[in-house]
């Protein structure tokens, strides 16, 4: 105690020689008073902390299997990242409730562990790291987003534990000649070619299209996929341009649009980007009174918070998906339809499932279905049932190819109508028709 | 060199008529003009609080996401449109300003300035976590009945929204520069910036004049906050990307004035909206070259464009 | 700094320059030095038996801190010493994983490409170091950041230079344990270093730029060169550290080891452990990057609001670092005053300062 308090009492002799400002010193001495007690206070909470970790760490019992991801739930995805969250919960509640995974003559229960990693892949990779050695979670299921899915792939292939992922489309992942790797989602490349076929299956499909794309690589990969496939289908590409992603600011780009179609609007703005920015572009479209007859985003109208941010300007908006709640498939799992899946999603969550839930919950099917058929829990006999996995569910066919992307999976092109998602295309699962030409967007 | 630029445009790109190009460099001009004028809102905070106190506040973002929240929340809830609740919102987040400087930011005031600098990086987790935690991580934006509407002339079109905000925001900057200059206030404001000991010896109040000035900083950031939203969507993790842009307009424009976070707004905004039109030179690089300018700037010109011996 | 604000002049009336606004810890007296020192050795030769327990995940956790504390520490060497703040030492950390990266997927070994990203990096601080460090105070600050920004967004555009996309390397044929060794060694190498400056002719003359620039100029220290040397010397660690990094991560996306947020990671180290002192930046690696993981494993919702209010705590209460409250503790004491009596009087002040506070 004595010691503790012999640095109290500073002499002037030491403020004069560190030249501090002497109020500030004085100041600040005064405070470092009660310096032991903030000091005791964050061990106190560094403990804590760490007696958690040592209650988290023990889920994993004899019968039950822990699943194990690092979820963006702050940070710059984090809207996207709860969405894969709720996904994942929604599977391990369900296969809880149907009795678990069965294999051979023991029913396991499932557990998820899951962790915040900050939408920083750095942080992404040493929590996965953290979730294999030291949770020893039996599985990986994917964190959000191409970036940290391509750190996270790494470790998992070095410890030889399978990750089946639902939230990176990137090629990337997929072409590095990894093993462990599985993606439910279709490819990037078929994000905005499902847009353009359904424009091109109107009567009277656009003539001009103007792509605009974020430069990271999804967006820029499905930006030119887009480019390439316009351009064979007869449609004329009257403006191509990448901005920076997450730029809060598309006007010097909107304006080079507005007359890039010889002097006029383009028939069709396609946006390649982010939810933020497929919003700004249509604020901004509004702001500068710049009309096409078709806007589409690859990534934003499916988002449940795309039609509160707008409010009306959503109407008529199309976006591609991965998933929507009007398919028609017959699905083994429990699920069983689209529909059913969506009910008992509302239910659970009180909102609208998006496709980044559903893609997350199939994620967990694959998985549930891949250890049924392999009838062990042995991480490299799992990972083979998942290369020959062919199943059909509430989210569509689930089957890898030898990359471990699932090729085999269409996606669908929604429609804003009237505040409401329905889905327009490809026609045998459409419930609605696509609304096209579309009134100018003061008058939505 | 502004038509120059445009008209030197590849005809293979914009094969427009004579009169569609003056339309839209009319219109580039208007853009630039409106967003630039944004930016300075942005910035003007954050100028004050650098200017005066010698501070590098990384907790300017999270005041503008603050404010941002609070206008949305009281367009929501009460109904209250973003414009109209402009004071409320800036009082708000002065007492806000004036609490976390009277209760962090005193104490360390004197010490070296990586101290405030990182006393404020803590500050900026805190709040934006908070927000988060308050509001969810969903994108929200405002619409108003009127918003994205406006005058159209020929293919000229200046929305309502965006010339208000730009209105509120020079109005903002020239309410700051005269309050500065003609009340005591303001005066014994600018004493402190210049000479702390001086201006105590003086009689004046030190640690409230900083609470003040932190206090004003937080309200011009709260207002500015309260127009983006209106204008874009908004999520609890873009504070950073504002801080960051305040950082290099107020380094393009000075220190020196108000007026200099006008002037640095307006060649930021020129980046983003003139950039994009210049032939061979995309819209990827309008960043990039925002801040290779402000490291030009810093090079040839310290001080920045109008920056003056101090803020006055 | 604000010197130069207020004072309508160059940079030649700079009274109030980094020396004099940014003083941190003294140059430490001369009974404190061999301590510091064999702390440190302590330390690092503790952590060099983190291998041994064999959990992968400590293994992870601890190469990430070495790195943070080699970043760390080779930002001291200018930041620390001379008090030039660079918040963009990230550029020398993307530099050096962009040229390994590069030199990996063309087929050449590691090793090589970790040397060329150092090269290039002191190469590259050498040059930007004869403009840039003409200014001072914020304006070095701001340039420095301005400079990482700017190339943040220049290797965001896809297409420039053919590299495209994310950089995505093969499965790294070191050893998880080999790699953390290399960031073992580049740390000791920089603590080595750092100890070398606090007593020696070089590090004296930037601690002299610290405390007056003018002064040190007027004695005939050439000042411009000596920065840039330390400019060079915090340039090329933090290059190997990138390189090590791209190599161990398996690849990365090009923005994201230009993050600013790494920038702010190295001031916030040292600054929390204590600018220009020889532990400082070590121990508040070690301390920081396990508090702020366990945080974020806690579970806590909350778990940045916690590191927010800690790093605010910490600022506030212990602005001279935790070496310098740690060095508070083992000063003699005041002559004419017994254990006993300042016993009485620290309690004296704990009462004053809860009442001043309202607790």
């Amino acid at each position: 105690m004595i010691h503790l308090f012999s640095y109290l009492h500073l002499p002037r002799r030491h403020l004069a020689h560190t030249g501090h400002d002497s109020s500030f010193q004085s100041r600040s001495s005064a405070a470092r008073l009660s310096l032991p007690i903030i000091l005791l206070s964050l061990l106190l909470v560094l403990f804590c902390s760490t007696g958690l970790l040592a209650c988290g760490g023990a889920a994993s019992s004899s019968n039950t299997l822990l699943f194990g991801a690092p979820i963006s739930l702050t940070g710059s995805t984090a809207t996207e990242g709860h969405l894969t969250l709720e996904g994942y919960q929604l599977w391990v509640k369900e296969v809880n409730a149907h009795g678990g995974i069965k294999v051979g003559n023991t029913t396991y229960q499932v557990a998820l562990k899951y962790y915040d990693d900050g939408s920083s892949p750095t942080r992404s990779a040493q929590l996965t790291q953290q979730l294999i050695t030291a949770d020893k979670v039996n599985f990986l299921l994917g964190p959000y987003g191409t970036s940290a899915t391509l750190q996270d792939e790494a470790i998992a292939e070095r410890y030889k534990i399978p990750m089946v992922e639902a939230n990176g489309a990137a090629k990337a992942i997929f072409s590095r000649g990894f093993h462990y790797i599985f993606g439910v989602l279709s490819p990037a490349s078929e994000y905005a070619k499902v847009m353009l076929e359904a424009a091109l299956s109107l009567p009277t499909p656009p003539k001009t299209v103007a792509i605009i794309s974020a430069n990271d690589s999804f967006s820029e990969e499905v930006a030119t996929a887009a480019r390439d496939f316009a351009s064979s289908h007869g449609m004329e590409v009257v403006y191509y341009q990448t901005y920076p992603s997450g730029a809060t600011d598309l006007t010097g780009v909107l304006t080079a649009l507005k007359t890039s179609a010889h002097g006029s609007v383009p028939d069709m703005l396609l946006g390649s980007g982010h939810e933020s920015e497929a919003v700004t572009t249509m604020k901004e479209c509004k702001q500068l009174n710049i009309n096409a007859k078709l806007y589409a985003f690859t990534v934003g109208p499916a988002t449940p918070d795309f039609i509160t941010s707008l409010g009306p300007d959503a109407n008529y908006v199309l976006g591609s998906s991965q998933w929507t709640p009007q398919e028609r498939y017959q699905g083994i799992d429990f699920f069983g339809t689209p529909a059913n899946y969506e009910r008992i999603y509302k239910q659970t969550f009180g909102h609208e499932p998006s496709y980044q839930s559903a893609e997350s919950t199939a994620a967990g099917l694959a998985f549930q279905y891949a250890i049924q058929n392999a009838g062990s829990i042995d991480p490299q006999k799992v990972r083979d049932a998942l290369a020959r996995l062919n199943i059909t569910t509430f989210y569509g066919v689930i089957r890898f190819d030898a990359t471990g992307a699932n090729t085999f999976k269409p996606m669908a092109t929604i429609q804003i109508q009237n505040g409401q998602v329905v889905t327009v295309y490809p026609k045998e699962v459409a419930n609605a028709q696509l609304l096209y030409p579309t009134p100018p967007l003061s008058q939505r | 060199m502004l038509v120059l630029a445009v008209r030197s445009l590849p005809v293979r790109r914009l094969p427009f008529h004579r009169e569609v190009s003056a339309m839209l460099i009319a219109q580039v001009i208007v853009n630039w003009l409106l967003l630039g004028s944004l930016y300075a809102a942005v910035a003007l905070g954050f100028s004050l609080v650098w200017g005066i106190m010698n501070i590098v506040n990384l907790a300017h973002g999270a005041f503008i996401l603050v404010g941002a929240y609070t206008a949305y929340w009281a367009f929501t809830q009460l109904h209250i449109d973003p414009f109209l609740g402009l004071p409320l919102t800036m009082l708000l987040l002065f007492c806000l300003g004036w609490v976390v400087q009277y209760v962090a930011i005193n104490r360390v005031i004197r010490a070296p300035f990586l101290v405030t600098f990182l006393l404020t990086f803590g500050l900026d987790l805190l709040i934006a976590d908070v927000v988060q935690l308050l509001f969810t991580s969903d994108r929200r934006s405002i619409n108003t009945a009127y918003s994205g509407f406006g005058l159209t002339l020929g293919t000229l079109h200046i929305p309502f929204d965006r010339l208000l905000a730009a209105l509120i925001a020079v109005l903002l900057t020239a309410a700051l520069s005269l309050f500065l200059q003609r009340t005591r206030t303001g005066n014994a404001i600018l004493a402190t910036g210049m000479d702390r000991d001086a201006a105590r010896l003086m009689g004046i109040r030190i640690d409230r004049i900083y609470a003040l000035t932190f206090g004003l900083g937080a309200a011009l950031a709260g207002a500015a906050g309260a127009m983006l939203v209106e204008l874009y969507p908004f999520d609890p993790s873009q504070g950073g990307v504002f801080t960051l842009r305040a950082f290099v307009i107020v380094v393009l424009g000075g220190l020196g004035t108000p007026w200099g976070a006008l002037a640095g707004g307006l060649v930021f905004g020129l980046a983003e909206t003139v950039v994009p039109l210049l032939p061979g030179i995309g819209p990827g690089y309008d960043d990039a070259i925002a801040f290779a300018l402000m490291v030009l700037v810093l090079i040839f010109r310290p001080r920045g464009i109008l920056g003056k011996a101090f803020y006055a | 700094m604000f010197g130069s604000w207020h004072k309508p002049s160059t940079s030649s009336t700079a009274t109030a320059e980094p020396g004099a606004e940014q003083r941190p810890a003294q140059p430490k007296s001369g009974t404190r030095w061999p301590w510091s020192l064999l702390t440190g050795l302590i330390i690092l030769a503790l952590a060099a038996l983190i291998p041994l327990s064999g959990d992968a995940a400590t293994l992870h956790t601890w190469t990430l801190i070495l790195m943070f504390a080699a970043l760390a520490q080779s930002w001291n060497f200018l930041g620390g010493f001379t008090g030039y703040a660079s918040f963009g030492n990230v550029f020398f950390f993307g530099v050096g994983a962009y040229s390994t990266g590069l030199l990996i997927l063309a087929g050449r070994p590691f090793w090589l490409g970790v040397l060329a990203g150092a090269v290039a990096a002191g190469l590259l601080a050498f040059l930007l170091g004869l403009p840039v460090l003409r200014l001072r105070g914020h304006y070095f600050a701001i340039a420095t950041l301005g400079i990482a920004e700017a190339t943040r967004e220049l290797v965001a555009i896809r297409n420039l230079g053919g590299s495209g996309g994310e950089v995505e390397l093969p499965l790294p044929a070191l050893s998880d344990t080999a790699f953390y060794f290399l960031f073992w060694l580049l740390a000791l190498a920089c603590f080595l270093l750092t100890a070398y400056l606090a007593r020696s002719k070089p590090g004296y003359a930037l601690i002299a730029i610290r405390e007056s620039e003018e002064t040190a100029e007027a004695m005939g220290i050439p000042t411009y060169w000596y920065k840039i040397g330390a400019f060079v010397l915090s340039a090329v660690p933090t290059a190997l550290a990138g390189g090590l990094y791209a190599y161990w991560s398996t690849g990365f996306d090009p923005p994201t080891v230009f993050d600013v947020g790494i920038s702010v990671e190295m001031v916030l180290l040292t600054v929390l452990g204590g600018a220009g002192t020889l532990l400082g930046p070590l121990v508040s690696a070690i301390l920081f990057e396990l508090l702020s993981f366990q945080f974020q494993i806690s579970g806590s919702t909350f778990h940045n609001s916690l590191l927010g209010l800690t790093i605010a705590i910490v600022t506030i209460f212990i602005p001279q670092g935790l070496v310098g409250l740690v060095q508070e503790f083992f000063r003699p004491l005041a002559p004419g005053m017994s254990r006993r009596q300042l016993l009485v009087e620290g309690v004296r002040r704990v009462r004053r300062v809860i009442a001043a506070n309202g607790v």
